[in-house]
């Protein structure tokens, strides 16, 4: 009675590595194995996002001639996507990602191959300022819209329906084009530069918004064919895109990405200006971040960095890093599977998250394709099949062993064995005093938790030092790559330290005849030399920042 | 009324009843009889003066009938005693022997009877039984040399002290005289050994083991006891005789065990054969016979497994099993005839005793832990414990500014709460006297006492240094510590535990591994809020409190945290209370005393400087009062009381105070004040060694350096004092309450001593001064003498407070700071509101540093103008 406290001992979240005291007969007068130690669970720095974000591997990067400029999801499955890339228009698989078509009816550079809503055309600028419509199945070319006096470098056709395309040129003109009788139907002229960019608004069906160098964005009404509202940005506009709603409009200038409320007038409601350069594209999608649509803005850079924001305080949520480098083009596939990203030196990058999706359902139990079976057994009108009992005989093992599983009824007097503490080997040489092959043991794990709580142990126990002395080459070997390997994590530096300096001056004299110590040793060495120049780093960096403090507090 | 419990019972080997029933286990001054059954205790044999050292079970043969108990102890207040234990009462008689007795035995009570001795059931009731017996006693005592006093004088330089010296002497009974004659002298008195039967005693000094053959029939003179000596190379500790009195058998500090048979045989070849006369077998061979010298034995063999000194031995009741324990906490099962060992390994704590309970399977294992085990050697498994206070090893002296908790009271149940060896925290009954329930604090195996190079024992290297309860109880953080080996390694680990309610259980809540950079001097909780505070070498103090920002994967976890971290001028932060009303964090920083709010971080104030600089080991605030006691320790150790409105000195005196309490009830404090030497008569080298000096409990109100009541007391290094709610008063009649203790809350004075001891009383309770002033039942460990030592102690404390006027009169108040004088937290910013937006609302930094720099740079002329114009 006098020890109700013995068994009301468990570590917190106990599991694998916590206390277990209950098996204790008295307290004190057991052996207590050497258990690592609980750590601070090391935070995880990956926001749902991020994770949502790095789900996204690299498939393939591929070579293109020169940089590439444009690219185009298909809106219908299977998502195929138009690359744009110098003289050519390169149609990549949606499901392989491999080369489907190559268009190359272009007599100079080609820009903005831009599928129709259907997917069935695909229509592309250029720079001879001819636009021209292709068959996206047969290549085949089937109109040619000729009237832009510079490059084309924006073209796309109309969201709503099939028969119209509106294309920006470096004439500074914008113009509106009936695809089936290859007519100009107005133009319009009102930028004062280039006009590069452009969008079609999701919400009207006659609103359409050009971006061009001349700062301004404009929003143009086709049935009018006139300018309806200008928003004036900093910078020549690389890329105008409207929100889901359509009441909205992000515009990338410089590297600003802007965010106008068209239907307030053009208010300017947000700026980011998260990137170091020109912001070349802009993307919006909807993934579905851990079970919640969350909407966001992709922006892309020469810097080489994509950008994920949210859309309420435009909080920068992710950023992934091209190290190609300068982004000249981005795309996502609608379903938010396939993000493409083309470089100004040719490259083509394209990340998939296909892959870790498969790898999710194969963790999760085949589930449906049981019930499926059931549902058409059942639909015949019989019975799931029950497996029948197997009847034992002595010719079968399982005779020897039949009732050992059985559970103890409700009603049964039950009597629990004493549990039995699992030893490892080093508990066991613990047991003995055996100190040295203790941690000759705990390093042969070479996990380093447990080696640094059999140190601990052998501390408490005043045994560490000759533990270490006399080890045999091959544990010392072990032991100096365990300490170049741990002994700069902060989380054991206070003991591993200590532990390395009494090692050197311990075996200062034996590592000559040791020639497997030496590579060990280098690293050793080097980390060392590593850590010494990152706390030279560190203390410039607290020597700059604390004249700035100081000069805070004191005023 | 004074509640008197803990102490050791393992000090002095226990006794089982005949029929194994009882144990019978010396406690200090008492002896308390266990129920073997319920392991509780059920009476106390109380009328020695001081501490019971023997106690000898009249064996069956005598007493006829197994129930009847009748038992002698012996004890150092010199006297003998005869009791009935089966019901309570005194003594039934007493016999004088004038020396404290270290050991005694009593061959003559194992001496089987004869036939002609057997006498009629008349015979018996007309004289008492066995009066023609005689009644000898062989007693181990400390005999006062008188010669030495002198020259102990001239060394200590302090009151004489007096010197002793072991003597083995024989003891008549019946004639309450010593045998004429000396057995042996020896510099400290020795455990002494009997046989079975009773023909021989033995005892171990230095590298010889004695071995006397008991005569059928003592002489006026010791001269008819014949003396065999057996010579070894090592010290002994221990022997024993095995149970045909052939074999002798003794363990030395190296570990060996040496079993010398058939000794004396050649001197006393008359040895009646006793036992069945079977011939002693023989061990395994031996070429040489291995005994050394001209002893007198026929063979001596060693039997090796220890690695240190053996310090218990036992044969079984056939003689065919040794059993041995050293420190290693191994019981180790010997056949001497095999020489084959088997073994109980991890019985908690070095063995101390083997003692063999009439049922030959069950042992009673004395271990160092201060339990006493039963084992079953059929089962090999604990059977039974009798649980006293666990024994705590002090802290090295290189931790010497850690004030460990000794002792603290668990708030929901009154618990006393003792941090053990074993890593665990132990609660203890202090009413009752018994133990509760144990939590380990940190996992620990036993692994015995290391040697390293030299023979010095190195202590233990793993300690749990501090303990402190919530306010009601619910959580409880300690902080336990391991020592670095060689400077590598030497963690620190702050638990924070949650109680099961109403239950004393604990469960782990939060682990924070190396809580400071250096060691943790102090751990205080709040009084009211569940929050608290450690102090540390590093110069910082932290305060800690709980959150449940701890949500992982779904489910939220509370756990602990550190909301701030305070330093002051980069001083050792030794020593942290909270005022009563918790508003108030009073920070001790070397000498100085600094004042905190502990919910803003605010820096209020720092306290006047002591007169004499030194290290603050222990603060508090006095209750309902405005006083803050401060204890400094160091060459000229000190304790102050401040006033805290005028944040002036009250009073100080030059004592060495061990432990601080305050009373949490009345508005009073309690000490442990080390006396010795008056500072004023040698202020040099003050107070140099406080080991070896006596020790004064005093309770002061604050505002008066005179105390208001003092004891004495033995053993006050390592010490502690707590103030509890017990009511001590229950028995008082209705009417007493009408008295001027009337007046204070009810709280008693918890003392403990070093030794863990400990002593309930009413610290107000002058009625009962009378009482107490007698050393009453513990009188070696807490002897209190109140009659003189509270005047001289008043009168002390007085004459200082007058020096410390004399040299600095009355302290003139200093200014009392207000409130806008606090010192804010958060500096006001030059920019202004420059920086204060989202980060891609923010114009570019090539924009903003422009904005920036000048608003510094205006700050800067701002500063120019109105507090650093150069004069013209």
């Amino acid at each position: 009675m006098l020890y109700a406290a013995r068994r009301s001992l468990k570590g917190r979240k106990s599991g694998a590595q916590g206390w277990d005291f209950s098996t204790m007969a008295v307290i004190g007068t057991d052996y207590v194995p050497v258990r690592p130690k609980l750590y601070p669970k090391s935070r995880d720095t990956l926001t749902v996002d991020a994770k949502f974000w790095k789900s996204f591997r690299s498939q393939k990067t591929e070579q293109q001639i020169a940089s590439v400029t444009n690219i185009h999801f298909c809106p219908s499955p299977p998502h195929d996507f138009a690359v744009t890339s110098s003289t050519r228009l390169t149609i990549y698989d949606g499901k392989t990602r491999e080369v489907k078509k190559v268009i190359s009816r272009f007599s100079d550079v080609a820009y903005s191959g831009a599928y129709r809503g259907d997917g069935q055309l695909i229509v592309a600028g250029g720079e001879t300022g001819l636009i021209q419509v292709f068959d996206s199945s047969s290549r085949t070319l089937l109109r040619q819209l000729r009237g832009h006096k510079g490059a084309v470098h924006w073209v796309r056709y109309s969201l709503h329906d099939k028969l119209h395309v509106l294309s920006a040129g470096d004439d500074n003109s914008v113009r509106w084009w009936d695809v089936a009788s290859q007519t100009q139907v107005f133009k319009m002229d009102q930028h004062t530069d280039y006009v590069r960019c452009g969008a079609a608004s999701p919400s009207s069906e006659y609103t359409w918004a050009t971006g061009s160098y001349d700062h301004t964005v404009r929003l143009w009404d086709v049935r009018a064919a006139k300018c309806i509202l200008q928003l004036k940005h900093d910078k020549p506009l690389e890329d105008v895109l409207f929100f889901p709603s359509g009441g909205m409009i992000a515009a990338a200038g410089g590297n600003a990405v802007n965010m106008y409320d068209i239907v307030g007038g053009g208010r300017l409601l947000y700026s980011i200006a998260n990137h170091q350069k020109t912001v070349t594209k802009l993307r919006f999608t909807t993934p579905t971040i851990s079970g919640v649509p969350s909407p966001r803005l992709l922006s892309a850079s020469l810097d080489g960095h994509v950008r994920m924001f949210e859309l309420e305080k435009f909080k920068l949520t992710h950023a992934s890093k091209y190290n190609s480098g300068a982004i000249l083009s981005m795309d996502i596939s609608p379903a938010c599977l396939t993000l493409v990203v083309g470089m100004s030196n040719g490259s083509l990058s394209v990340r998939d998250r296909r892959k870790s999706l498969e790898e999710q359902e194969t963790m999760a139990p085949a589930l449906p394709s049981l019930t499926g079976v059931q549902e058409s057994t059942e639909l015949l009108g019989m019975e799931p099949p029950k497996p029948q009992p197997k009847k034992l005989n002595p010719n079968n093992y399982r005779y020897f062993l039949r009732g050992r599983n059985e559970k103890a009824s409700e009603s049964d007097y039950f009597y629990a064995r004493e549990k039995k503490i699992n030893l490892t080997r080093y508990d066991v040489f613990f047991r003995k005093f055996r100190y040295r092959d203790a941690l000759t043991a705990a390093l042969r794990t070479s996990e380093a938790k447990v080696i640094v709580a059999v140190m601990e142990e052998l501390v408490a126990r005043q045994g560490l030092v000759r533990a270490m002395t006399d080890l045999d080459n091959q544990s010392l070997v072990t032991l100096i790559s365990f300490l170049g390997r741990q002994a700069m994590f902060p989380k054991y530096a206070r003991l591993l330290i200590p532990v390395t300096l009494k090692v050197m001056d311990m075996y200062e004299h034996s590592f000559k005849s040791v020639p497997q110590v030496k590579k060990p040793l280098a690293w050793l060495k080097d980390r060392v030399a590593e850590e010494v120049r990152l706390l030279i780093v560190l203390q410039t960096l607290q020597g700059t920042l604390e004249p700035l403090r100081h000069t805070a507090t004191l005023s | 009324m004074v509640i008197r419990g803990g102490g050791s019972l393992v000090r002095y080997q226990p006794a089982f009843s005949n029929d194994g029933k009882l144990l019978l286990v010396c406690k200090s001054a008492l002896v308390t009889v266990y129920s073997t059954d319920t392991s509780l205790p059920v009476r106390h044999l109380s009328g020695h003066k001081d501490a019971v050292t023997v106690v000898i079970v009249v064996p069956p043969h005598i007493t006829k009938d197994v129930s009847v108990n009748r038992c002698y102890t012996a004890s150092m207040d010199g006297t003998v005693r005869f009791w009935n234990f089966s019901t309570d009462g005194p003594a039934l008689k007493v016999y004088k022997v004038g020396h404290p007795i270290e050991y005694m035995v009593m061959p003559s009570l194992l001496r089987p009877l004869k036939e002609n001795d057997v006498k009629t059931e008349e015979e018996e009731k007309t004289e008492e039984k066995g009066k023609n017996e005689e009644l000898i006693a062989y007693v181990s005592i400390y005999y006062l040399i008188e010669g030495q006093q002198v020259r102990a004088e001239a060394v200590d330089g302090t009151k004489a002290t007096d010197v002793f010296g072991g003597r083995v002497k024989v003891f008549d009974l019946r004639s309450q005289r010593f045998l004429n004659g000396t057995l042996v002298k020896t510099t400290t008195p020795q455990p002494l050994a009997v046989s079975s039967a009773g023909s021989f005693v033995g005892m171990t000094w230095s590298r010889k083991v004695y071995v006397w053959r008991v005569p059928p029939t003592h002489t006026d003179h010791v001269k008819c006891i014949t003396l065999t000596t057996l010579n070894h190379t090592k010290v002994c500790k221990v022997v024993t005789f095995d149970p045909s009195e052939r074999v002798v058998s003794a363990g030395d500090h190296t570990g060996r065990i040496l079993c010398w048979q058939s000794v004396g045989e050649r001197r006393l070849d008359q040895i009646p054969k006793v036992k069945g006369g079977n011939p002693v077998q023989r061990g395994p061979k031996h070429n040489a016979s291995g005994v050394r010298g001209n002893d007198d034995a026929a063979s001596c063999t060693t039997y090796h497994w220890h690695s240190n000194a053996v310090r218990a031995l036992c044969f079984s009741v056939d003689g065919t099993y040794l059993f041995s324990g050293g420190s290693e906490g191994t019981l180790v099962i010997w056949q001497p005839e095999t020489g084959k060992q088997q073994y109980r390994p991890r019985l908690g704590g070095p063995l101390v005793y083997i003692t063999q309970s009439p049922d030959p399977a069950l042992f009673a294992i004395s271990c160092l832990d201060n339990t006493i085990k039963f084992i079953n050697l059929g089962t090999s498994q604990v059977e039974k414990v009798f649980q006293g206070i666990k024994t705590f090893t002090p802290l090295p002296a290189s931790l010497e500014w850690i004030s460990n908790t000794r002792v603290i009271l668990e708030p929901g149940e009154e618990k006393l709460a003792f941090p053990t060896d074993n890593m665990g925290l132990q609660f203890y009954d202090g009413v009752r006297d018994w133990h509760t329930a144990e939590v380990q604090i940190a996992p620990r195996t036993y692994v015995g006492v290391d040697f390293k190079n030299d023979e010095t024992e190195c202590g233990p290297s793993t300690f749990v240094t501090h303990v402190a309860f919530s306010c009601d109880g619910s959580t409880m953080a300690t902080v336990d510590i391991c020592l670095p080996e060689e400077e590598i390694g030497g963690t620190a680990s702050l638990k924070i535990w949650d109680r099961h309610a109403s239950l004393l259980k604990y469960t782990l809540s939060t682990i924070v591994n190396d809580p400071h950079g250096a060691d943790i001097t102090s751990l205080v909780y709040h009084p009211t809020k569940n929050l608290f505070v450690t102090c540390s070498l590093d110069a910082t103090f932290k305060i800690w409190v709980q959150s449940s920002d701890f949500s992982a994967e779904g489910e939220t976890a509370t756990g602990w945290m550190c909301r701030s971290l305070g330093s002051y001028r980069r001083k050792q932060i030794l020593a942290a209370a909270f005022s009563p009303d918790g508003t108030v964090l009073a920070v001790a920083a070397e000498e100085l005393v600094t004042l905190w709010n502990p919910f803003t971080n605010g820096f209020l104030t720092s306290l006047v400087a002591l007169p004499f600089p030194q290290k603050i080991k222990h603060l508090a605030f006095v209750h309902e009062t405005k006083y803050l006691v401060a204890t400094s320790t160091g060459k000229k150790p000190r304790m102050t009381v401040w006033h805290l409105p005028s944040l002036s000195i009250r009073w100080s005196s030059p004592v060495y105070v061990e432990a601080l309490a305050v009373d949490p009830r009345n508005p009073v404090f309690a000490v442990i004040a080390l006396t010795g030497r008056p500072t004023s008569e040698t202020t040099e080298e003050g107070y140099e060694n406080p080991v070896n000096r006596k020790s004064v409990v005093a309770v002061f109100d604050p505002e008066d350096p005179t105390p208001i009541s003092a004891w004495s007391l033995k053993e006050g290094i390592g010490g502690s004092l707590l103030f509890s709610s017990t009511d001590l008063n229950q028995d008082r009649e209705e009417g007493d309450l009408s008295d001027e203790t009337a007046g204070k809350r009810n709280s008693c004075l918890v003392v403990v001593t070093g030794s863990r001891e400990y002593v309930m009383l009413n610290p107000f309770d002058k009625k009962k001064e009378g009482e107490l002033s007698k050393p009453k039942a513990k009188g070696s460990e807490a002897g209190a003498r109140r009659s003189g030592r509270a005047k001289k102690v008043a009168e002390k404390a007085e004459n200082r407070a007058s020096v410390y006027q004399a040299l600095y009169g009355n302290a003139a108040a200093p200014r009392v700071r207000e409130a806008s004088d606090v010192v804010g937290m958060l500096a006001p910013k030059p920019w202004g509101d420059l920086l204060n937006a989202p980060s891609h609302v923010l114009p570019p930094l090539t924009k903003i540093s422009y904005a920036f720099l000048e608003s510094l740079l205006k700050r800067r002329e701002d500063t120019d103008e109105t507090g650093m114009r150069p004069e013209p």
